[in-house]
């Protein structure tokens, strides 16, 4: 027997360089979006609305606390001398100014930031929401799955609208937790609580294949609980779904705050919204103003076809099967 | 196949039942107080309790579990206690400084209260009387000093009982006042001549609550406006017409429209008239529905100022908002149905066809539109509901008293049954036309039976 086969030797070449490092998918995803110039310029602009929103919240709260007439808050910058006033190049007027003489480019400005906080927050609850319950359907199956599953399909045949409408009904007056829910607070729940839907179904159907494949398998087998499988294994695994759904989930929420805040549901009178500034222009046309509808419809716009794009890529990105969902 | 249908069924029964019971908790449960919108906000707390009693919103709302206070007549055998005045059951009115117990209950025990839930001997007394202390309570300023709070009931025997029960803080109290009462006691027999306890949990009663009537009124369509006694079907029949008059010419024109249109570009897959069609009915789809509607109405104002705002007046009315609703619409209908017609043609049987020699037109028009039709129509069925609620914005804009025009004034005028009744209304036509697609596609797709 030749001893030597057992002896242990240095290896004569020097250690293979290790494999190149997989990218992650979120890292794949990035770099095509990175790459996808159109999806850059929406990114561009759905910064700078989230900027402006910013802003608008900074704004406010100085001008609040200043009490100057420097720094006026929006609802003292009425001025009767300017009613209805058309646009001009001074900057004030650059979009005119509404019936109390408030500048149109003002409140399109801060209604930034009521559409942006309502996307935020209407999705900041639909969709982890959704992303839970859409795992635990998937996951444990049997009574979960009938209960969740009867649950959407019974929100789901109510139109959106109409359910909106009727939570924005019964909120009223209603306090929870020292958050008044007749004002922008309820809005955000009453959105969050409707718009789960999409993310539990594309979630629920993610899980459920998951769970038959091997590696789910081997951790139940490695004695892991199923709570643990569930959060460390599958959640995980199902992110991008969530992060798809968040993008998108946007539009929804900013065309619902619209229509509510146009019929008087959404936010509070006096704020600016561009829900409100439509519906306090709505007669305007007939009048030859064109422009506070036109800013309102304009922002919102840009806006909406901005996050639009950039969901669709986003989604193309990260999920290229769900393309054609 | 019979298997299939049963669970279905069942399943859309569940659904119905979730819809009518989430629209319920909804402006019943969280809903502010309606008896307040429509007694008249200034109302008297009696007068809108009496409200409330009358249209059964007293009632508890999805299960009648409770313990009441109970006070039980003993002078003579099986008997029942009766009271001074009869205006509503259960509950304690003051008058003056005199309480009475007003009641119109036919059984052999007296209960005090409404359906208090969770009644103990620590609960306030004024669970009982709906918020009003016993006594010590002055309704004005000028009120003199507040008196006894005094319990009268006219016993079986014809004798009236008089209980001083003045300073009782909790239920526990009050029972005592009324046991260990000097007039409580017979002079004859020195026995109690009435005894009050609270009663065991009762279940009894577990679905005198609100939710079952309702359940009941509207399976059988049977409920009311609460503002003028109509009832809803009456009111469905009357503005049914205007709402269908606008939706179905709109869903037509915006099947075939959009029909049209994704064929002729999906045609010319890939080239500059494809490009151009997607990023049009993207731009449409990112414009607000409020500016089509105000725009749309401020053209139809300029050509024609007759025909722009009401559909009484003139037939011609219906263009504008038909016309809004196809356009608003138009931008999402293009994507889907080229999504779907694209599909359709890189299957292997439009190759197979095209292989042979068939020709592209034939291919598109005769092969591949016959199977497009299957999700479109789904599509379209669909959406029927949300085009009778969908027009809601449409009719309250232009003044067409329909359906989605009665539920944005039944929401303002709080008219309860009215919305829950509407919201059921859509739930059902929605899953009935879900009920129906799905099992005409087991029927014709024997695919789907398998699964």
């Amino acid at each position: 027997m030749n001893s030597d086969r057992h002896k242990v030797s240095k290896p004569a070449e020097p250690a293979e360089p290790p494999a190149e490092k997989g990218r992650s998918l979120l890292a794949d995803a990035r770099r095509k979006l990175v790459r996808d110039k159109g999806a850059m310029v929406c990114l561009v602009v759905i910064v700078a609305y989230s900027l402006l929103a910013v802003a608008g919240f900074a704004y406010e709260a100085l001008a609040k606390r200043a009490a100057d007439d420097n720094l006026p808050t929006f609802a003292q910058m009425a001025d009767p001398s300017r009613t209805n006033e058309a646009p001009s190049l001074q900057w004030r007027n650059l979009m005119g100014a509404d019936w109390l003489g408030r500048p149109v480019i003002v409140k399109t400005l801060l209604g930034a930031k009521v559409s942006m906080t309502v996307g935020l927050m209407a999705n900041a609850i639909a969709v982890p929401l959704g992303m839970v319950l859409g795992a635990v359907a998937g996951y444990y199956g049997r009574r979960f799955d009938d209960v969740i599953v009867w649950l959407y399909t019974t929100l789901s045949s109510i139109p959106g609208i109409v359910l909106l409408i009727a939570m924005r009904f019964a909120f009223k007056g209603v306090t929870v937790l020292g958050l008044d829910l007749t004002g922008i607070h309820g809005l955000y729940i009453a959105l969050g609580v409707l718009s789960w839907i999409g993310t539990c179904r594309l979630v629920r159907a993610e899980t459920m294949k998951l769970r038959e494949l091997d590696y789910v398998v081997a951790a139940r087998a490695s004695g892991r609980s199923r709570l643990a499988v569930l959060f460390r294994h599958i959640l995980p695994n199902v992110m991008h779904l969530g992060i798809i759904n968040f993008s998108l989930g946007f539009v929804g929420a900013i065309r619902a705050e619209v229509i509510l805040s146009y019929l008087g549901l959404g936010v509070p009178v006096g704020t600016p919204s561009w829900g409100s500034m439509i519906n306090a222009a709505r007669l305007d046309l007939f009048q030859g103003r064109w422009w506070e509808l036109t800013a309102a419809v304009g922002a919102m716009f840009l806006l909406v076809l901005a996050l639009n794009i950039f969901g669709d890529r986003l989604r193309d990105a990260l999920d290229p099967r769900l393309r054609n969902v | 196949m019979l298997r299939f249908i049963l669970r279905r069924l069942g399943q859309a029964v569940l659904t119905i039942f979730g819809v009518m019971l989430i629209s319920f908790l909804l402006f019943r449960g969280i809903a502010g107080d309606i008896a307040a919108i429509h007694a008249g906000d200034k109302s008297s707390e009696q007068y809108k309790a009496e409200w409330r009693h009358r249209h059964g919103y007293d009632l508890p709302l999805l299960l009648n579990v409770h313990r009441r206070l109970v006070v039980e007549d003993k002078t003579s055998g099986p008997s029942r206690l009766e009271v001074l005045d009869v205006r509503d059951r259960n509950r304690f009115s003051r008058t003056g400084d005199v309480l009475e117990l007003i009641l119109s209950d036919d059984s052999d025990h007296v209960r005090l209260g409404r359906y208090v839930r969770f009644l103990s001997a620590e609960s306030p007394v004024e669970e009982l009387t709906g918020g009003k202390p016993l006594a010590g309570l002055r309704e004005k300023k000028s009120d003199p000093q507040p008196g006894q709070a005094l319990l009268k009931f006219t016993l079986s025997d014809g004798k009236v009982l008089e209980i001083d029960v003045t300073g009782s803080k909790t239920v526990g109290q009050l029972i005592r006042r009324i046991n260990e009462s000097p007039q409580n006691i017979d002079p004859a027999t020195h026995q109690k001549l009435v005894e009050s306890r609270i009663s065991d949990w009762t279940f009894g009663d577990l679905f005198d609550a609100q939710f079952w009537p309702y359940l009941l009124h509207s399976v059988t369509f049977q409920a009311r406006s609460l503002k003028n006694n109509q009832k809803l079907t009456d009111i469905i029949a009357e503005r049914a017409p205007y709402s269908l008059s606008l939706t179905i010419p709109a869903m037509a024109v915006g099947w075939l429209v959009g029909m049209v249109i994704s064929c002729f570009v999906a045609y010319y897959r890939d080239s500059v008239i494809d490009r151009l069609g997607v990023l049009l009915s993207v731009l449409g789809m990112c414009i607000p529905f409020l500016a089509f509607m105000i725009i749309g109405q401020w053209v139809m104002f300029r050509l024609a100022p007759d025909h722009a705002y009401g559909l009484t007046t003139s037939r011609a009315n219906i263009y504008a908002p038909v016309a809004i609703m196809v356009f608003a619409g138009l931008g999402r209908t293009v994507r889907f149905y080229r999504t779907v017609i694209l599909d359709e043609t890189g299957r292997d049987y439009v190759r197979t066809a095209l292989a042979k020699g068939v020709s592209v037109q034939s291919v598109l028009f005769k092969h591949v539109l016959k199977n497009c039709m299957l999700p479109i129509l789904t599509n379209l069925i669909l959406s029927i509901p949300f085009l009778i609620m969908g027009s809601l914005l449409v009719e309250s804009y232009f003044g067409i008293s329909g359906l989605g025009d009665l539920f944005l004034t039944s929401i303002q005028d709080g008219d309860e049954p009215i919305m829950n009744g509407l919201v059921f209304l859509t739930a059902l036509i929605y899953t009935i036309g879900l009920l129906v697609t799905d099992l005409s596609y087991a029927v014709f797709d024997p695919r789907i039976r398998l699964q």
